[in-house]
């Protein structure tokens, strides 16, 4: 129902919400990895931080998913964006987005199973391996590591989406899916209770941490103002709160390795944007 | 104009207006109790509909998934009484509202609640929203449950009407039935029409009227009778009221008599409240000035000095004493002091009046100066003894006399036949030589027998001497001593005797000679002669038969005598003052009245015993000494 609600209004989105988001504030687009709510309280501190800053109105926002904050991304929606390093690359590559920093430490990525059960890679096989987000790196690293342990998707077992990564623990607990793929960030923000219950298996991957960039639209007077409020931040009173809700630990420049190594998931990332689409 | 209506009018306009009261009333609170139900659902709503509104709009709010934000709205506003939502974000700008246009379904004009409230995620502002719930359903709720109402009213109301037409008919007919028989009852008609007969509360209510009127027509039966009973009893208790009224109007009046008396009264009289403290005198007479000296203003209020040893004499206030502690009455004479100084006696009298109660409530005291009868007292013993003495001394006269008579036979007789002894003797002397031996038995023989007389005539006269002297000596000495009775009367029998002679009265005695007694004979001598010499004078006017009989008799501790006569008796006027001093009937006769007084109290206070006087049934009678044995 709420999938068709939104099918039915999207066409109606341009012409009123989007509409309505004209107005002064400054927008800091955050990639939905996480609940919304999530993503609103945990980065409340950057909000205040930039807003001080720059003396305007902040606020967080997200996508409903990846596809629709992709597509708001490319309409530079947002003036401040926090993604995922494969969509930051792609948004980078496409859009009018430069990449200022990237958040340590790197990302690893999980397969996560249930606690106090025989966790071996063959009770997949036949099964479902719950994911949040399949164009997530971490999930496209995972499939990718899964296929070199002899486990192919659509062939020894199936991707079960699950609407928000809140849910991927929950889905092992059911029994839904054998195992999740997720980042450790999404580990650690899952619920005390949730977590004793589940068990990471496997690191199968540290991925470069998420990008922080600012909107080449803005004046350059504006891009310099943002980028050296995003490479002070880590100074800040206000990132210690968020580094301590998010499990941040700095920012650094992005390096060329980094950049190079995001590349290889540019063209699958793409794909799987416009297949959701 | 109510009361003027009838009852059945009356039945159906306080049954309608009851109902219109209770349904009106029961409908209004239906009302009110639904519209405040609603209203408090209404806010309920609201605040039921905040949270879910912001918990769904939250995370399309964060995501600016706006039309997400229009998709809840629309499912919310299509569910409820909401009737427009709207969203604002932070800085006021409209984000979404549903319905896009203001609703003018309102055509009641009744306005909506209307919440505004944040919507924050973990205490980030996101946005206003503005929810307006619409009462429109309220509103008509309401009004379709007046309308209901209204025709419910209306319609049980009409049924009410027909019902209370006909319970008011069905009720009210017997009712007017009876109430024409009551009427009629009313009226003094008795007499009970047959009615329908119905064996529910009105069947019960006719039957009891029945009896009612029954019962009435008895009662008045009776009443007459009881009025006729009542006005005779009026009649006996309004004469028992005059009565009593003239009753106490006599007594008001024996009280203002009895206060004139003790106001005027000679005597002092003093009342004492023994209830107040101090036993306070209360009343005073005017007499009591007179002979205390104190006036009434003096002494009210104070405590009487009968009651504070205030009695000189000290004999007197002993008695008082006495009789105030054993709640007693007394009287004492006492030598009192006036208050201007003089001496005078005093005849105290003291007793308490007792009213409705065990206890003396008042000590009444009465005064009296005696000392006028105290000084006539003193004169009159005075008297009395010396008309006792002379008495006892006419007594003693008269005996004399008597016994002078007595003598002067005997001594006649004696000198005579001396006289012829001498005669005798002379002749016998002078015939000497002639004398023959017969002449000379002869005159030895007249001799012998005039010497017999001398001696018998002498001896006679001796005897009566003796008993003169015996009885002379017993009066003047009066001691008491041991006697015989018939001895002693035949000795007092024989120094009356010239007087019973004189009298021609005869006395006979009747005494147990083992009778004795010891007492002042001397004392009963007198009393006897008393006696007897006043039957003598009193008893036999007119009578030739003149018996006097005196006659003696004992107990274990009396000896009575008793002294009869066959005389005239004692007229009745007479018997009471008999013994009374100076009272006399013969004072022509030189009776001075003083005799049977002193007899009397010869009885009384010298012997110690009783004299009395009584008629006897067929003629004359009897006086009754009673002496105590020892």
């Amino acid at each position: 129902m709420r999938v068709f609600i939104l099918a039915v209004t999207l066409s109606f989105f341009s012409f009123t919400a989007f509409g309505q988001t004209a107005n002064s504030d400054v927008m800091i687009g955050v990639v939905p990895n996480m609940s919304a709510r999530i993503i609103s309280t945990n980065y409340q501190p950057m909000a205040d931080y930039f807003e001080k800053g720059l003396g305007r109105k902040v606020a967080v926002t997200t996508g409903t998913n990846f596809p629709n904050f992709y597509q708001r991304a490319l309409t530079n929606e947002f003036q401040i964006m926090v993604t995922a390093p494969n969509l930051a690359r792609v948004s980078q590559a496409d859009g009018n987005w430069e990449a200022v920093a990237v958040f340590e430490p790197s990302i690893p990525g999980l397969l996560v199973g249930m606690t106090g059960r025989q966790n071996n890679l063959e009770i997949l096989r036949g099964k479902k391996l719950a994911v949040a987000n399949p164009q997530s790196l971490v999930a496209l690293a995972g499939i990718d590591w899964l296929s070199s342990q002899g486990l192919v998707n659509n062939r020894d077992y199936e991707i079960l989406r699950i609407a928000n990564d809140d849910s991927l623990g929950v889905s092992l607990k059911t029994g839904e899916a054998a195992f999740a793929l997720m980042s450790q960030g999404e580990f650690n923000a899952k619920d005390v209770e949730l977590k004793k219950t589940l068990t990471p298996v496997n690191t199968f991957v540290k991925l470069p941490g998420f990008f922080i960039m600012i909107n080449a639209k803005a004046t350059s007077s504006e891009q310099q103002k943002m980028k050296s409020l995003i490479l002070d931040f880590p100074k800040s009173e206000q990132a210690k709160q968020f580094f301590s809700s998010t499990g941040f630990t700095g920012l650094q420049p992005p390096t060329d390795d980094q950049l190079k190594f995001l590349d290889s998931f540019t063209e699958s990332t793409r794909q799987g944007l416009s297949q959701a689409k | 104009m109510l009361t003027s209506w009838s009852f059945r009018k009356k039945l159906i306009f306080i049954w309608l207006t009851v109902q219109i009261i209770v349904t009106v009333t029961t409908a209004f609170l239906l009302v009110k109790l639904t519209t405040d139900s609603m209203e408090t659902d209404i806010v309920y709503q609201s605040e039921q509909i905040k949270p879910v509104l912001s918990s769904a709009v939250v995370t399309p709010l964060i995501q600016r998934d706006y039309a997400s934000v229009i998709a809840i709205l629309k499912e919310l506003v299509t569910s409820g009484n909401i009737q427009e939502i709207i969203i604002r974000d932070r800085n006021g700008n409209l984000i979404a509202r549903e319905p896009p246009e203001a609703n003018q379904k309102n055509k009641l004009n009744i306005s909506p609640l209307v919440v505004d409230f944040l919507i924050q995620a973990d205490g980030v502002n996101l946005g206003k929203a503005t929810l307006t719930i619409s009462r429109d359903r309220l509103v008509e709720t309401r009004f379709n449950f007046l309308l209901y109402s209204a025709l419910i009213v209306i319609v049980t109301l009409f049924i009410f009407y027909l019902l209370a037409l006909v319970l008011s008919r069905y009720v009210t007919r017997p009712i007017s039935e009876l109430a024409a028989i009551a009427e009629n009852i009313s009226k003094g008609n008795f007499i009970f029409p047959e009615l329908v007969k119905r064996n529910d509360e009105i069947g019960l209510l006719q039957h009891a009227f029945k009896s009612m009127s029954n019962e009435i027509a008895k009662q008045i039966n009776g009443l007459s009778l009881l009025n006729a009973e009542l006005e005779t009893r009026v009649s006996e208790r309004t004469k028992s009221l005059q009565f009593a009224r003239d009753e106490l109007v006599q007594k008001v009046e024996q009280l203002m008599l009895v206060g004139a008396v003790v106001d005027n009264s000679y005597f002092s009289i003093s009342i004492a409240d023994l209830r107040l403290p101090g036993t306070p005198l209360i009343y005073v007479n005017p007499a009591f000035t007179r002979i205390t000296g104190f006036s009434a203003g003096e002494v009210l209020g104070t405590t009487s000095r009968v009651f504070q040893d205030g009695i000189t004499d000290p004999e007197a206030m002993k008695q008082i004493h006495f009789t105030l502690e054993n709640k007693l009455a007394c009287t004492v004479e006492f030598l009192d002091r006036h208050r201007n100084g003089e001496d005078f006696w005093n005849r105290l009298s003291i007793f308490p009046v007792i009213i409705e109660e065990n206890e003396p409530r008042y000590y009444v005291i009465f005064e009296e100066d005696i000392s006028a009868l105290k000084k006539v007292s003193a004169e009159r013993e005075t008297l009395l003894q010396e008309a006792q003495e002379n008495q006892r001394l006419q007594s003693l006269g008269i005996l004399v006399a008597g016994l002078a008579h007595e003598i002067n036979n005997p001594i006649g007789i004696a000198i005579t036949a001396t006289t012829h002894v001498s005669q005798t003797a002379a002749t016998v002397r002078k015939n000497a030589s002639n004398l023959t031996g017969s002449a000379l038995t002869d005159f030895l023989e007249d001799e012998e027998i005039a010497f017999q007389l001398i001696f018998d005539n002498l001896k006679r006269a001796s005897d009566l001497i003796r008993g003169f002297k015996d009885v002379a000596r017993d009066r003047s000495l009066d001691e008491k001593k041991e006697i015989n009775l018939k001895v002693y009367l035949q000795s007092i029998e024989q120094s009356l005797t010239p007087v019973l002679k004189k009298a021609k009265c005869a006395l006979s005695l009747e005494v147990d000679p083992s009778i004795s007694l010891h007492v002042n004979s001397g004392s009963l001598g007198q009393l006897l002669t008393n006696l007897v010499l006043n039957s003598t004078i009193h008893a036999f006017d007119g009578l030739k038969d003149r018996q006097l009989k005196i006659s003696g008799s004992q107990t274990q501790q009396y000896v009575f005598l008793k002294i009869t006569d066959n005389g005239n008796g004692i007229s009745a006027s007479v018997l009471p003052n008999l013994f009374t001093p100076f009272y006399t009937t013969s004072r022509a006769k030189g009776g001075t009245g003083l005799g049977l007084y002193i007899s009397r109290q010869i009885a009384t206070e010298v012997l110690n015993g009783s004299l009395s006087v009584e008629n006897l049934p067929e003629k004359g009678c009897e006086f009754t000494l009673r002496l105590p044995r020892h």
